[in-house]
């Protein structure tokens, strides 16, 4: 071959090789090193949230290794504010309570009210609140009224008056009450 | 012999110089050498890089999914009810009703010639209607005046007033309350008002607190 053929092939050759290179880097390693941008960025967000798992689960942990020891203060504290309605348990409080200060007892009607929920900020994770309406029809002294208020505000399970009636029936110091009373449960 | 030297001289040093031409295969192992750089970048991605990042997500998902299941749902739904009851409890201790309140605040707040006969109460809206007898406007007008002073008292207004047949004048009171009137110290941070002038008169048996109570 002569040299000057062999110059032109060897140019010609030079210039397939530049093209191809610049060919590969447009068409795949550009895609590709978009994709590993792309993998790099979810491996940083995987491990910044395994950090963050890592530390919730130890607090949880703690938490719960803690809560394990706290059985009898979530018993009091269902006293309080039971996990259910317990229905049968707050009807027997409130009467107790009325006629322990006195009050005659003439009906009384129960009222399930919708779930209140929570206004916390983290409010999806933390049930509502189940409302128990009582109303009472009881009649008695001024006294009696007032121990029953008394009695009732102080109570271990929550009694929170809602509505207070009273009519002068036609004895002294004797009246007619409707008394209706809220009591609280956590919703399920 | 001095021409002949001259000649052999221009020979050697003046004639044109002869390029030595050849192929260029310095550029074409550059270019050779370029597009293998390339390639091996490619692959390496390709081959070596993006299967290594795939095989660390997969790893670091597997491990968050361990971290995730190390307690049981039994255990989370446990200490959610706990700590759902606790919260809320706060809530509730924070807005708990001391009803008796409403009854100490009229034994406080009432004139002794003074007799309610009937009372509503309605906690939500803060409304509490009074009804009762009274002997006269004047005392009538005076009770109004300590409610209206009271500090528990939002808003006071007088409804209607009838003169009995027996009883004197019959009347009929609505008083707004304070929000924070049901609170466990509203009583007690809360001034006795002292009327301006208390007329005397007997006390109503039939009342419904003053009967007990001086303001």
């Amino acid at each position: 071959m002569k040299y000057s053929n062999l110059r032109m092939f060897s140019i010609f050759l030079s210039a397939v090789f530049v093209i191809g290179a610049l060919m590969i880097f447009a068409m795949f390693i550009k895609p590709a090193y978009k994709t590993i941008a792309e993998k790099r960025s979810e491996v940083a967000s995987r491990e910044s949230i395994l950090g963050q798992t890592k530390a919730v689960t130890s607090q949880v942990k703690n938490i719960l290794s803690e809560y394990q020891n706290l059985s009898e203060l979530q018993n009091e504290i269902s006293l309080s504010f039971p996990q259910d309605s317990s229905v049968a348990s707050a009807l027997y409080q409130v009467t107790s309570l009325a006629s322990g200060s006195g009050l005659n007892i003439e009906s009384v009607n129960v009222l399930e009210s919708s779930i209140v929920p929570s206004k916390e900020d983290n409010a999806s994770l933390i049930k509502g609140t189940g409302i128990l309406n009582f109303l009472l029809r009881a009649s008695g002294s001024y006294e009696t009224l007032s121990l029953f208020l008394t009695k009732a505000e102080n109570n271990v399970r929550i009694f929170d008056l809602d509505t207070l009636r009273i009519d002068k029936t036609g004895a002294s110091n004797f009246f007619d009450f409707i008394i209706g009373v809220n009591t609280y449960y956590l919703s399920n | 012999m001095a021409e002949q030297s001259k000649t052999l001289i221009e020979k050697e040093f003046l004639r044109p110089e002869a390029l030595k031409t050849g192929w260029p295969w310095r550029l074409l192992v550059f270019t050779i050498f370029l597009f293998g750089i390339i390639l091996l970048v490619f692959f390496g991605m390709k081959i070596g890089y993006e299967p290594y990042l795939d095989k660390k997500i997969k790893n670091l998902d597997a491990e968050i999914g361990k971290l995730s299941q190390s307690f049981s749902q039994s255990e989370v739904n446990d200490f959610l009810k706990f700590y759902s009851q606790l919260s809320n409890l706060k809530t509730l201790l924070g807005n708990h009703i001391f009803s008796s309140n409403i009854l100490k605040f009229l034994e406080e707040n009432s004139l002794k010639n003074l007799a309610y006969t009937g009372l509503n109460l309605d906690i939500g809206r803060r409304e509490l209607k009074l009804s009762g007898t009274v002997s006269s406007y004047e005392v009538l007008s005076q009770q109004l005046e300590i409610f209206r002073q009271s500090a528990l008292v939002e808003k006071s207004s007088f409804k209607n007033s009838q003169q009995g047949e027996k009883t004197g004048i019959n009347f009929e009171i609505v008083l707004i309350l304070k929000s924070d009137f049901f609170k466990e110290t509203s009583i007690l941070s809360a001034p006795p008002i002292i009327p301006i002038s208390t007329p005397v008169s007997s006390t109503s048996s039939e009342a419904i607190s003053p009967t007990s109570t001086q303001p």
